[in-house]
C-alpha cells in the first residue's frame, strides 16, 4: 500500500466505489503532487493552471517550477500559496 | 549510460509546446519559465531526436544549455577524481602488499623452538615486515631438514605467516623419565602410579635418590619399558633451633620454617628456654614434599 492509498484507507474512501477526480498532496511550502492531470493549460513562475478530466486546478505561489511531468502525474516545486479546484 | 539534456526554448505559447512534447511521449523534468517567452526544460538524452522532430516546423528556438547525469562520462570522472585516485591507490597497495609479511606465528609443540624456525626463515629471506618471496614448500622442507621437527606446514594467511610445527618424539619426551626418585629422606604417605611399577609402598621409608617407581610394566609376564607417570608425597621429620633476643610468636617461627624448608609443614613441638638475654627455641616439625613425573 503506497502513501496515498494509505491515507485513503484511513479516511475510509473507496476509489473503486466512487472514483476521485484527482489526487493531490501538498508538501507545505515546498511543493505538491497531483495525479490524474490531463494537461497544463498555463504555466508561469507564480501560477500553474492544470486541466483535469473534469475541472481545473489553479496553483499560485512563488518560484514555481515543474519538477516532473510524465503520464498523468505532475510534480511541482516551489512555494505553494494557493491551491484551488474549480 | 543515462543522461539528461537541458534546453532553453524561446517562443510564444510555451504551454502549448509543453503539452505537445508530453503527448509526444517526452518525459519532462525541471520545467521553469524564465519569462513569458522563455522556458527551460530537461529531458532524457534518448529523446533528443524525438524532441527536435516534434518541434520541427514550429516557431521555437531551442538551445541545448547543459548535460547532466552519468551521460557525461568526462564530467563524471572529473567530479570523482579524488575518490577514483583513492580507490586506485587502495587497490594498488592491496595488490602490492599482498605478499608482505607483518607477523610470523609458530604453533604446535615446535613453538619451543620458534627461534630455530625463524633462523631458517631468515636464511630464506623471510622475516617480519618484509616481502614474502619464498616458496612455502621449500621452507617446509628446510625446517624439516633441521631434524628437530617431525611435521611442518607453512601457510600464508593475509599478511601473516602461520607455521605449524611438531617436534620429533625424542624432543617431546625430553622431560619425561623412566623412574621416579626420592629427593629427600622420609616416609611415603601417599603414592599414585598411573604408569610404571612402584618399588615402594605407602608407609615405607626412603632415602634421598632412592627409586620409588620404575619405568616398566609387566604385560603377559613380559617387561615393557614405559615412561613413568606417578605422584608421591613424602613426609620428613625435622628439628630446628632458633635463638632470638626477645620472645616471639609461634606464627613467626612457622613463617621462617616455611621459607627455609617447605611450604607444606606442621609444627609438632616447640621447646623454649630462656637464658640471660636470649630466647632459645627448639622446634620439631614435619614437612611434606610432593614429587611427580610425567603428565
Amino acid at each position: 500500500m503506497n502513501f496515498i492509498e494509505n491515507i485513503l484507507s484511513k479516511l475510509g474512501l473507496n476509489e473503486s466505489l466512487a472514483p476521485l477526480k484527482y489526487r493531490a498532496v501538498i508538501f507545505g511550502e515546498s511543493g505538491l503532487f497531483i495525479e490524474n492531470v490531463k494537461s497544463i493549460v498555463s504555466f508561469s513562475n507564480t501560477e500553474i493552471l492544470v486541466r483535469l478530466k473534469k475541472g481545473e486546478i489553479l496553483i499560485k505561489g512563488e518560484d514555481l517550477k515543474v519538477k516532473n511531468y510524465t503520464g498523468f502525474d505532475l510534480y511541482v516545486l516551489g512555494k505553494v500559496k494557493e491551491f484551488s479546484h474549480r | 549510460m543515462k543522461g539528461f539534456f537541458s534546453y532553453k526554448i524561446t517562443g510564444l505559447n510555451l504551454d502549448f509546446l509543453i503539452e505537445k512534447l508530453k503527448k509526444g511521449g517526452i518525459p519532462l523534468y525541471l520545467l521553469k519559465k524564465e519569462d513569458k517567452k522563455t522556458l527551460i526544460i530537461t529531458t532524457s538524452a534518448k529523446t533528443e531526436k524525438k524532441l527536435f522532430a516534434i518541434t520541427k516546423g514550429l516557431c521555437y528556438n531551442i538551445i541545448k544549455i547543459g548535460e547532466s547525469g552519468v551521460f557525461n562520462l568526462k564530467e563524471f570522472f572529473v567530479k570523482r577524481l579524488s575518490l577514483i585516485i583513492f580507490a586506485s591507490l587502495f587497490l594498488f597497495s592491496t595488490f602490492l602488499f599482498r605478499n608482505f609479511v607483518v607477523k610470523i606465528e609458530v604453533f604446535g609443540t615446535g613453538y619451543s623452538k620458534r627461534e630455530e624456525i625463524k633462523r631458517v626463515l631468515e636464511e630464506n629471506g623471510v622475516k617480519e615486515f618484509s616481502f614474502f618471496t619464498a616458496d612455502t614448500k621449500t621452507i617446509e622442507t628446510k625446517i624439516l631438514k633441521t631434524g628437530d621437527f617431525s611435521f611442518c606446514s607453512v601457510e600464508k594467511k593475509g599478511n601473516r605467516l602461520k607455521i605449524n610445527a611438531l617436534l620429533t618424539k625424542k624432543e617431546v619426551v625430553k622431560e619425561k623419565s623412566y623412574a621416579l626418585f626420592s629427593n629427600t629422606d622420609g616416609k611415603i604417605i601417599s603414592l599414585k602410579v598411573f604408569k610404571g611399577t612402584a618399588v615402594k609402598k605407602v608407609g615405607d621409608f626412603v632415602n634421598k635418590g632412592e627409586e620409588i617407581v620404575l619405568g616398566y610394566e609387566l604385560i603377559n609376564e613380559e617387561k615393557k619399558e614405559v615412561f613413568v607417570l606417578a605422584e608421591v608425597k613424602i613426609e620428613t621429620e625435622n628439628k630446628a633451633e632458633f635463638i632470638f633476643t626477645k620472645e616471639v610468636e609461634e606464627e613467626l617461627i612457622l613463617e621462617i620454617l616455611k621459607e627455609e624448608f617447605a611450604e607444606d609443614l606442621v609444627i609438632e613441638r616447640i621447646n623454649f628456654t630462656k637464658t640471660d638475654d636470649k630466647y632459645e627455641y627448639t622446634v620439631e616439625f614435619k614437612s611434606y614434599f610432593t614429587l611427580s613425573v610425567g603428565g
